[in-house]
């Protein structure tokens, strides 16, 4: 009676990861896609977008949900970017060179989020995922018409022909997997990036001492709860700032690492989807509105990813439509969120109804003695 | 905490030490800069224009170490170099081997090395200045069209020059 209850509790808590993986391995065979290709984009694409999703723990630590608002950070990484290849610079330094540029501007996009988010406590998500459709348009505003015009541009190859705004695509062939190329590891049939691996590795190194620390401890407590917190002294609001302001600038980074890995930036795009693949691949990997660890952002790059992969040839071989594997994308990624939420009420919905009757089941048999 | 007063001393050396860390910051920016501004170098392999250097028959070239490019008289090539300081190799016909350093301005794109007065001994980088050939009729009109719809809904270009899709995850 316990082993069903406790299977049933499992299968409960990770039905979204169960569920895709299932999805996955029968869409692996259709795909006609041998396992070493599959293995090969897949440590590609660890590479590529863990980074991004690593940016979204600490929100979630801080209580604060899935991070839409990483979008504005994604969004100053490209302007360094822009930067960087309006100056001709190469390789890892032209990589820093966006880094260092952009920093300041994710910190002030950070900061304003963070503020703003505070004003919308409990709705954070959609407050954070609207707020990054505002701020795109002042990206497009400051991209489209100050650089060449107000901001000077050195470069004629990225401007438009009307002579200011910056072209829909970016050739970043400077930059292009300067990160993944610059100490490759053969294993067997696999080319390792270890500095990419190196530089997420450091990351997930500096989240776990990170969360040891006094302000890490913090904003545990805020996310556990606010009013809590706020009664035993901790700054809640500075705390949720600097969680948005930390998690801004590590997808300022993580759109560069990823950007460099794709070696080319649809301009007016490339960011718009950034925090919602990110989503995606954390809820795929087991993580929660309340709960993410690391284990669950390699898990769900991996899960996700392979999907991604294999969708195309699946829909092909299934469909005769190889775009059906593309839409069958967007489908799984908004239906993975979806589910993730609803589960996510469902479960804390039944958890105030089950906490509910055991306190009525107390009082009762209270009253009754 | 708000309410304790610092001592100016130690408000002025915090100053210091934030425009201290500021200066830093600045600096790592502009050896970033300086060591990751990339250029292309022409190599050339012409008389030069007062006639004073001749064009070499053959020979075979290589800038920091990258793959030799082979020129003969007349002929130009390029090559992608990154930061100022340069080396590079010539080998003529007779198997004669030539190594010569140089730098680059740093403000300059293209700039050309004449190899007959490179190793003539002359000064050989010149700044190379590009016919302004009319750029490619693209992107007109550009920016996110469907900004206020669906995020997910396809950037189906309706005209020349729409926007571009997001590159695919």
């Amino acid at each position: 009676m316990s082993g069903q209850r406790s299977l049933g509790r499992f299968l409960r808590e990770n039905a979204v990861i169960l569920l895709f993986l299932i999805v996955t391995v029968l869409a692996i065979r259709p795909s006609g896609l041998s396992l070493v290709y599959i293995g090969q984009e897949m440590i590609t694409r660890l590479g590529r977008d863990s980074f991004l999703v690593l940016a979204l723990l600490l929100p979630i630590y801080a209580g604060m949900g899935l991070n839409f608002g990483m979008t504005l950070g994604a969004m100053a990484g490209q302007f360094g970017l822009i930067l960087a290849v309006n100056y001709n610079l190469l390789g890892v330094c032209g990589l820093v060179f966006a880094a260092l540029v952009s920093l300041p501007v994710s910190l002030l996009m950070g900061y304003i989020c963070g503020v703003v988010l505070n004003k919308a406590k409990g709705r954070e998500m959609v407050t954070g995922y609207i707020l990054a459709f505002f701020v795109n348009g002042v990206y497009q505003f400051v991209v489209l018409y100050l650089m060449g015009s107000v901001i000077p541009v050195r470069s004629k190859a990225i401007v438009l022909s009307r002579g200011y705004g910056i072209r829909n695509t970016l050739n970043l062939d400077g930059v292009r997997q300067t990160l993944d190329n610059l100490l490759p590891l053969r294993v067997g049939p696999f080319v390792l990036p270890i500095l990419t691996f190196l530089v997420i590795a450091a990351l997930c190194v500096f989240i776990i001492w990170f969360k040891k620390t006094k302000l890490g401890q913090d904003m545990r407590a805020v996310g556990y709860d606010m009013h809590v917190a706020e009664s035993a002294g901790v700054p809640v609001d500075r705390t949720r700032i600097i969680a948005i302001i930390i998690s801004t600038v590590l997808a300022t980074i993580g759109q560069i690492i990823f950007l460099q890995n794709m070696g080319n930036m649809a301009t007016y795009n490339a960011h718009d989807q950034t925090s919602f693949f990110a989503v995606a691949a954390i809820l795929v990997g087991g993580a929660s509105v309340k709960k993410a660890t690391i284990p669950n952002v390699f898990i769900g790059v991996c899960l996700l990813h392979v999907l991604f992969v294999v969708s195309p040839g699946a829909g092909q071989k299934l469909f005769g439509e190889a775009m059906i594997g593309e839409y069958f994308r967007q489908f799984i990624g908004y239906g993975v969120i979806a589910l993730s939420l609803v589960l996510y009420a469902w479960r804390s919905r039944r958890e105030a109804e089950r906490l509910r009757e055991g306190l009525r089941g107390g009082a009762a048999e209270g009253g009754g003695k | 905490m708000s309410g304790t007063v610092l001592d100016p001393k130690v408000k002025t050396r915090r100053l210091l030490v934030r425009l201290g860390l500021l200066l830093v910051y600045v600096g790592v920016i502009a050896l970033v800069f300086t060591f990751g501004k990339g250029h292309t170098l022409i190599l050339d392999n012409k008389d030069s224009d007062d006639g004073s250097v001749k064009a070499i028959e053959s020979l075979s070239v290589s800038v920091d170490g990258q793959d030799p490019l082979d020129l003969a008289a007349g002929e130009r090539d390029q090559a992608k170099v990154q930061g100022q300081g340069h080396r590079v190799e010539v080998t003529v016909k007779d198997g004669q081997k030539v190594e010569r350093r140089f730098t680059v301005p740093l403000a300059e794109d293209i700039l050309l090395l004449s190899l007959p007065r490179l190793l003539a001994g002359q000064p050989a980088v010149t700044v190379f200045v590009p016919l302004d050939v009319a750029a490619p009729a693209e992107d007109q009109e550009e920016g996110n069209s469907n900004a206020f719809t669906s995020p997910s809904a396809p950037a189906e270009p309706a005209v020349p020059g729409a926007p571009a899709k997001p590159p695919a995850p």
